[in-house]
């Protein structure tokens, strides 16, 4: 058998009955969906303690339209049609006359009254805010133009997103009163029209039929892709932070020198960076399994092609390989496992960037920064990944492109990695600076 | 100068053992595809064709065949050599020229040349730092060297097939988590060893370990571990051993076990190279001697034409009287306990030396010898030879092996 395959069989085989790789199975979804967790359990059991709102009008007619409109919403979001269950607050309103000559007294008192706990929030609406200025030319809008939120909530407040509805179907209502309108002409006039996402048509290449269109939900653009970026982000960072951790360990016991009597550094590397991929490739799959099984039982298959899970492995593959010959010549740099812990930052670091750069990149896949940085080869595995998988695609050469610069980097990196690897692995009681680590990777 | 060497069997000239031998070719220009050399040490004409051909710090080295045992295809090319000057010369376990290695501003090894003989036990000694571990770890190609060559059985040590060098280094180590015998397999696995289970079975038998075969290597002692690492060098048998202080840390008993096994292994037809502070174990087991001192060779040859290099000038006393110093023509007393060893200086007399002894005491016995190892080794790396200018390469007369 090659050096390499008998190498990566005895790593591969250690690692997978080690205890980290089979706490790691475990973790890995955990941290990856702790914040779907936390959403899942929110939802499950909502605060649905009644939230006063207090509203000075300074308008002196839009009060009360504001108030029909939000208890028309209570009325018809308060309860689970189904179950009767109760899913919202129930918001209740007072009404507060304005106090012209103490405006911000009357502010002070009602803030007050918010962190004392007796209002949830206050709203102001402007003196101007049924027919608001026109910005300045700094485009702010003078404070009587306005409808000013005033509460002690954090900065996601599903209260002011609630008010959102109401407030501007009160002025409007308001408005339509100043012009005459019947308000039982006020539904009708005001009715909001659902804007549907849709996919682009194309032409069946076989049939040369005209494929229809169909509904992309808010899901798709951003569970399937957010879902397998952190599943391979995660199984990346951890089995390369582990196998850093590894080669420390084996170094300080100093089982290289014998090994690099019967193979080549590159042999051992090489062996090495293998077993990182099978190892993770047999996390992904049941992974992936797990996924597609949840997705088959939701009838939602369809939003996980199999080209999608394709180009998964293959970025898996390419961006492990990468990462594990780099922890792998770091680990054997390292003069204890402490200092590996250290190094382990700055591998962590640069694959970082492409979990930064994520939501730009989900929101405007096509962009010319989403396409250039998924070009970028250590970023591609990720960022060209999450692009593919957005519902609005993107053009088919760009993938292979991406893959293209991947291979050549992980064929430089592998290559500088066997460099460093060979001359730090028998030097003991010291360990390399990065700087030192470019100098063994270009001058061997 | 170019060297163009010819590697042939040695049946096909000579009908004399299937040993491979070489030919030296010292004209400086590019090898032929295939010829005919003569080879006037043997009185025998070597029709060889080069099989393949590798350039390695200016040495010009070819592989030939003869065609005439090896098949009939290999004669079509042919070109007359008889017009190169070729000798013949048996070939070694392992042929070093001018190996040089540095690290930074330090010359670890400088300049050094050595031949180890197939079958002999070859014994590196030298002071700590010397340079003994680091031509080791060239030998088995951890460290490359900056300048100089390598020839493993006449080939480039770097195309030396994995199985052929076992190799035990200084520094101890093995996958800790492991059981020993699946470690031991992938061992023997890395190493070009297939069902290697039978011979492994076999040596950890013969070491005391089959009940330990399927424990982890982190419960053993740290000797349990040693004899395993061993095991995993010698697994499967390796026609050239090289063994990095294999006996420190062994117990008596380990140790006696151990030796009998690299001499076995010896018998078997292995060539061993091993480095040791135990001048004991380098007089007893090695055929050949090496010293290396600050990186170059000082001392080379067997034990017998090194001490002829020194003569007879050293004493053995044992005598009533402990007090040896300042007798005649004696530079320097070495304290043994039972009995003074007392090296004499250029030209002295014995006899005067004796004379004056039994005018101060009463002598129970007296010899005259050649320096142990010990002292020799002394006499190079001790701290006098420290303060002096850096040594020079001793050859060893009549005993040497080139």
């Amino acid at each position: 058998m090659n050096k390499t395959l008998i190498v990566a069989k005895r790593d591969y085989l250690a690692a997978i009955r080690s205890k980290p790789f089979l706490v790691g199975l475990i973790v890995v979804p955990l941290m990856g969906g702790s914040g779907f967790i936390g959403i899942g359990l929110m939802k499950a059991k909502p605060d649905i303690r009644e939230r006063r709102v207090a509203i000075v009008d300074r308008t002196g007619v839009t009060a009360e339209s504001i108030i029909s409109s939000a208890q028309e919403k209570n009325a018809k979001d308060l309860f689970d049609k189904k179950t009767g269950r109760q899913l919202t607050p129930r918001y209740v309103f007072e009404t507060i006359a304005p106090d012209d000559s103490a405006p911000d007294t009357q502010r002070l008192t009602l803030s007050d009254r918010v962190r004392g706990h007796q209002l949830f929030a206050f709203i102001e609406v402007g003196h101007d805010a049924l027919h608001p200025p026109a910005p300045d030319d700094s485009g702010a809008i003078p404070q009587s133009g306005r409808v000013d939120y005033y509460s002690n909530a954090g900065g996601v407040d599903e209260t002011r997103e609630w008010l959102d509805g109401p407030i501007n179907d009160g002025l409007r209502r308001a408005r339509l009163t100043k012009l005459g309108v019947d308000p039982a002409r006020f539904t009708d006039a005001l009715a909001l029209v659902r804007v549907q996402s849709m996919s682009l048509l194309s032409r069946d290449e076989q049939t040369g039929a005209i494929q229809t269109a169909r509904k992309k939900s808010e899901l798709e653009g951003f569970i399937v892709p957010f879902a397998l970026v952190m599943l391979l982000f995660m199984i990346v960072l951890t089995s390369s932070t582990s196998m850093l951790s590894a080669v420390a360990e084996d170094k300080m016991q100093r089982v290289y020198e014998m090994l690099l009597a019967s193979a080549s550094p590159f042999d051992l590397i090489m062996g090495k960076v293998v077993a990182a991929v099978a190892l993770s490739l047999t996390s992904s799959v049941l992974y992936i399994a797990a996924g597609l099984f949840v997705l088959s039982s939701l009838a939602l298959t369809g939003m996980m092609p199999p080209s999608l899970i394709a180009w998964f492995v293959i970025y898996l593959v390419a961006d492990m390989m990468v990462l594990a010959a780099l922890s792998a010549a770091m680990g054997s740099a390292c003069a204890s496992p402490n200092d590996a812990q250290h190094l382990a930052i700055v591998l962590i670091m640069p694959a970082l960037i492409p979990i930064f750069v994520m939501m730009p990149v989900m929101q405007d896949p096509n962009s010319t920064f989403s396409t250039v940085m998924s070009l970028i080869p250590p970023f591609t595995p990720i960022l060209m990944l999450l692009r593919q998988a957005s519902p609005t695609g993107i053009p088919a050469w760009q993938p292979f492109a991406g893959l293209f610069g991947i291979i050549l980097w992980t064929l430089a990196v592998t290559w500088a990695a066997a460099r460093i690897f060979r001359i730090a692995i028998l030097i003991q009681g010291k360990t390399a600076s990065i700087p030192q680590l470019f100098r063994w990777a270009v001058r061997g | 100068m170019a060297f163009c060497r010819l590697l042939f069997d040695r049946s096909t000239s000579s009908g004399a053992g299937a040993e491979r031998s070489v030919l030296y070719c010292n004209r400086a220009r590019p090898l032929p595809d295939s010829g005919v050399a003569e080879d006037p040490a043997l009185a025998t004409r070597v029709r060889g064709i080069i099989l393949q051909r590798r350039f390695n710090s200016g040495f010009r080295v070819a592989e030939c065949e003869d065609p005439t045992i090896k098949g009939p295809n290999f004669g079509t090319h042919r070109l007359e050599m008889g017009n190169w000057d070729c000798y013949h010369r048996p070939m070694h376990a392992v042929e070093t020229r001018a190996l040089t290695k540095t690290f930074g501003d330090l010359t670890a090894v400088d300049d050094l040349s050595l031949t180890v003989p197939q079958g002999s036990v070859y014994g590196f000694i030298g002071p700590n730092g010397s340079g003994k571990t680091t031509t080791m770890r060239m030998l088995v190609n951890i460290f490359y060297p900056d300048r100089g060559s390598i020839a493993v059985f006449g080939e480039d040590s770097r195309a030396v097939p994995s199985g052929t060098i076992g190799y035990l280094p200084e520094e101890r180590g093995l996958y800790r988590r492991m059981n020993v015998k699946p470690l031991l397999e992938f061992h023997a696995e890395l190493r070009g060893g297939r069902n290697a289970g039978p011979e492994i079975d076999r040596w950890l038998e013969r070491f005391g370990l089959a009940q330990f075969a399927n424990k982890r290597v982190d419960t053993l002692s740290k000797g349990m571990s040693q004899k395993v690492q061993f095991i995993a060098a010698v697994v499967p048998e390796p026609k050239l051993l090289i063994l990095d202080e294999p006996f420190t840390g062994l117990d008596p008993v380990s140790t006696d076990v151990l030796r009998e096994s690299i001499l076995e292994l010896r018998r078997r037809g292995a060539s061993i190279i091993l480095s040791t502070h135990d001048m004991g174990v380098a007089e007893s087991m090695c055929d050949y001697i090496l010293m290396i001192y600050r990186g170059r060779k000082v001392l080379d040859g067997t034990l017998d034409a090194i001490q002829e290099q020194y003569g007879n000038d050293t004493l053995r006393v044992a005598a009533a009287n402990d007090d040896c110093a300042g007798l005649p023509g004696v530079e320097k007393v070495r304290d043994l306990g039972q009995i003074r060893e007392l090296r004499m200086t250029r030209g002295c007399d014995p006899q005067d030396v004796l004379r004056a002894l039994i005018a101060r005491t009463r002598v129970t016995s007296f010899s005259v010898a050649k320096p142990s190892l010990h002292d020799i080794f002394v006499r190079i790396a001790g701290p006098e030879a420290a303060e002096s200018s850096p040594p020079k390469a001793i050859a060893a007369q009549g005993g040497s092996h080139e």
